[in-house]
């Protein structure tokens, strides 16, 4: 079976099937979501504007406001599925921490709190009482931690916390590189030598604070930041621009648990789906050359959305450019799927589009009927979801790639 | 200058870059060295300015493993447009007398094969070897083959050929197995005449890729040329062209569209024929012609795929015929480049940097416990076997040592 897509939701999905024993590859057009996200899953962050203490009761409501929300046909399956995460994480060293009855609060590097369900324990800290030392690092210029001394404490005092911030940079001479990105950070923080200095360097100045914020360069490899923080007390990673470095370490642990279980991956290769009396039958990759036909006994669909070139906007409305599914357009006429405003607290009326899917995560037509037998859609592409408004892409893609995976596999077998 | 045309669609990908650095994460480069300041800037970010003629000279330090064009989420050909920045600096500024004579692989062969003890002894003595380090750049210790003294083209004419064969196909050696390996052809035409496949051996020449990644676009656009003349009839008349070396099947593939800008028809045609062995015969498989070469193998093996085969997109069809023999411990390596980059990791500037990224292949042999590493492009080959000890193979070596001892007609 193959998995299109290497986010969260392909990468749960080729784990979840291969799990079941399918022989999976996993393939995409490149690198996405995971490199721009920052590691943490986030089930369901705000409802109605407010801020959700506990995803679990706040599921509940969803599903009566909103009877279309991918959600509603998961609902069973999502703790199943986070529990799985948790653990093919964990089998490739990244730990996270978390479940559906309380969300926990992640400070970014913009000086904002949002609450997410599973992190990393790099990523949390004890907030409320806070004082904080905001440390950049050299001439990193992703991190400013006077924006974070200035935004933070306010941004704590509207949840009712009280936070002090007092920033620093550091310099040191391993930092003043020409080209220092968060990777190359990442990299210089997994040696231990250069650890010792920074931790020598760093003792002095957080003599006073009960929390070090750090930018989310933590190594590369997923102890790192544990290794730090046994030196320097708490520690707390920021999260910021992308590339992501908690994304791809969490993006790296899946790739190494899906390699153990015999899943393969393939990067660069996009793909059209073929299919014949309501079966997908073959692949067509775009290969140098020519194009090259995969036979497939069953396929999931985990390509993003909008963002992610999952879907695409045409002159004709919302379209799905992989197996050409039929796709619920946004409510309204075309002028009203965008507001002014990219960013802003209303969302984007167009987000809403979408592939519909059964109880399996298999695709539907308009009258609801199941279009390609074994073909299995997760993640961006499901439509009825505002997942910036409501923070809730990476439990969608959670449960709904662990379902898909799993049927996938069963229809391979 | 270089003959590329200036608006094509790969100088156009450098619009489609949303500046989200995912080409940066998976450069093997730039964790080695300070120099290189990446692809993301080498490529569409540079790539703006250099219609004003290009100053910056870092992008020598690519190695052109093509990571970054396969991640790119948005379709830039960032290795692509490096390479061609690194043209248009040669075409600008002239090139190295070192960088002239790595690239011409064919000339190499023709000249070193025929005085092969004498070109050996020359290439393994450390005083000649200190002496082209000081005159040319090539770095002392860099992993250069040995002459082969009778060449594979001498050697086809008394290898086997199927009797009712089911299918004819072009074999595309390569300077590599011609001059150096011929070991690699031959295994190669035997495990073909034993699936029942023809080899044919049309007249060909060097694919041209190491004067395209050192810039020499004019000269490498020549050895296209006459390839095309001389692969095309055998094209038209239904064959395939199959490759062992996956770095020049890339070359017919893509670069000379990709990079050289030849998009005319019969580079496409070419292109179309064009595959590498195991991507052959795994059609064939899938197609119910031909079953699974069975063998025995007893050894550990760590399968390292080259950078240039990812690019073909077609996954890794090697392992797959590896993994079916009995008693092979197989493991792949999991990493994105093993750093030598074709003449790369020669030169003398950057043989250490390529010695850096190369070192976790050597990691990951040890840790699988290797007895032999497999891979398919020979200069991948030269350099694990420099960094690891190990004897370093091209997989259908170990394929046809495991299918050819089973005997006939199996």
């Amino acid at each position: 079976m193959v998995v299109v897509g290497l986010g969260l939701a392909g990468l749960t999905a080729a784990l979840a099937a291969a799990g079941r024993g399918a022989r999976v590859l996993a393939l995409g057009k490149g690198y996405g979501t995971t490199h721009f996200r920052s590691g943490t899953v986030d089930v369901l962050g705000y409802l109605q504007e407010e801020v959700v203490g506990a995803p679990r009761e706040a599921l509940a409501a969803l599903a009566e406001r909103s009877p279309q929300h991918p959600y509603v046909g998961l609902g069973d399956h999502l703790e199943g599925a986070l529990g799985f995460l948790r653990d093919a994480a964990g089998r490739g060293g990244v730990v996270l921490l978390g479940d559906l009855d309380r969300n926990q609060l992640v400070a970014t590097a913009a000086g904002t709190l949002r609450p997410t369900c599973l992190a990393p324990p790099s990523l949390l800290g004890t907030w409320d009482g806070a004082r904080v030392l905001a440390l950049g690092l050299g001439g990193f210029r992703d991190f400013d931690p006077e924006l974070v001394a200035a935004v933070l404490p306010a941004a704590a005092a509207r949840l009712g916390l009280e936070v002090t911030v007092r920033p620093a940079r550091l310099s040191l001479a391993p930092l003043a590189r020409r080209h220092l990105d968060g990777p190359a950070l990442a990299r210089l923080l997994d040696r231990p030598s250069f650890r010792r200095q920074l931790v020598e360097a760093v003792r002095p100045l957080a003599r006073e604070c009960t929390l070090l914020a750090l930018p989310a360069v933590l190594g590369l490899e997923p102890d790192t930041a544990a290794a730090l923080s046994a030196e320097l007390g708490p520690v707390a990673e920021l999260p910021g621009l992308p590339p992501s470095v908690p994304g791809m370490r969490l993006q790296r642990a899946l790739e190494r648990a899906l390699r153990e279980r015999g899943g393969r991956l393939q990067v660069g290769a996009e793909a059209r789906l073929e299919c014949a009396s309501g079966r997908a039958r073959a692949l067509q990759l775009a290969a140098p050359g020519r194009q090259l036909w995969l036979p497939v006994r069953s396929v999931v669909l985990a390509t993003g959305g909008l963002a992610s070139g999952g879907l695409r906007l045409e002159p004709s409305g919302v379209v799905e450019p992989v197996a050409n599914l039929p796709v619920v357009q946004p409510p309204g006429p075309p002028e009203g799927w965008f507001r002014e405003r990219f960013v802003g607290d209303q969302g984007q009326p167009v987000d809403l589009a979408g592939v519909r899917a059964d109880a399996s995560m298999r695709p539907l037509d308009a009258e609801g009927r199941v279009v390609v037998e074994n073909l299995f859609v997760a993640g961006g592409l499901l439509a009825g979801a505002e997942r910036s408004l409501e923070r809730s892409a990476d439990g969608i893609a959670c449960a709904s790639g662990y379902v898909a995976g799993l049927r996938a596999a069963e229809a391979a077998a | 200058m270089t003959g590329v045309p200036l608006l094509d669609e790969v100088a156009l990908s450098a619009d489609r870059c949303i500046k989200c650095n995912v080409c940066n994460t998976v450069c093997p480069v730039m964790p080695a060295t300070d120099l290189f300041p990446g692809p993301k800037y080498c490529g569409p970010q540079a790539q703006r300015y250099r219609l004003a003629g290009p100053e910056e000279t870092w992008v020598d330090y690519c190695n052109g493993c093509g990571a970054c064009t396969r991640a790119c989420p948005s379709g830039v050909k960032v290795a692509e447009l490096n390479a061609r920045a690194r043209a248009e600096i040669v075409a600008r500024r002239g090139l190295p007398l070192r960088n002239r004579i790595l690239g011409r692989s064919e000339l190499l062969g023709r000249l070193g094969s025929p005085l092969a003890p004498l070109a050996n002894l020359g290439l393994r003595r450390p005083e000649s070897r200190a002496l082209a380090e000081r005159l040319l750049g090539v770095h002392r210790a860099a992993p250069l083959p040995a002459f082969s003294r009778v060449s594979f083209r001498e050697r086809f004419r008394r290898l086997p050929r199927p009797r009712s064969p089911r299918i004819r196909v072009a074999y595309f050696h390569g300077c590599s197995t011609n001059f150096y390996e011929p070991w690699v052809g031959e295994a190669a035409v035997r495990l073909l005449e034993r699936c029942g496949v023809a080899v044919e051996l049309p007249r060909q020449h060097c694919c041209g890729l190491p004067l395209i990644s050192n810039g020499e676009f004019a000269a490498a656009r020549r050895y296209a040329e006459r390839n095309l003349r001389e692969l095309l009839p055998a094209v038209r008349e239904g064959l395939r062209i199959v490759a062992t070396s996956t770095s020049c099947s890339y070359t017919l593939k893509a670069e000379y569209r990709e990079v050289l800008g030849m998009w005319g028809p019969e580079t496409a045609e070419l292109a179309a024929a064009t595959y590498d062995l195991f991507e052959f015969l795994r059609e064939q498989v899938w197609a119910g012609e031909l079953e699974v070469p069975r063998g025995e193998l007893r050894r550990r093996v760590l399968y390292h795929p080259p950078c240039q085969l990812r690019s073909h997109g077609v996954g890794v069809p090697a392992a797959d015929f590896l993994a079916a023999l009995d008693g092979i411990e197989l493991d792949e390596s999991g990493v994105e480049c093993c750093g030598i980059g074709g003449t790369y990791g020669m030169k003398a500037e950057k043989y250490a940097i390529s010695r850096r990224i190369g070192q976790a292949v050597a990691d990951r042999a040890r840790e699988h416990r290797a007895e032999v590493v497999a891979c398919d492009s020979e200069t991948c080959r030269w350099q694990i076997q420099h960094l690891t000890g190990l004897p370093a193979r091209h997989p259908v070596e170990l394929l046809w040592e495991a299918v050819g001892s089973a005997g006939a007609g199996s």
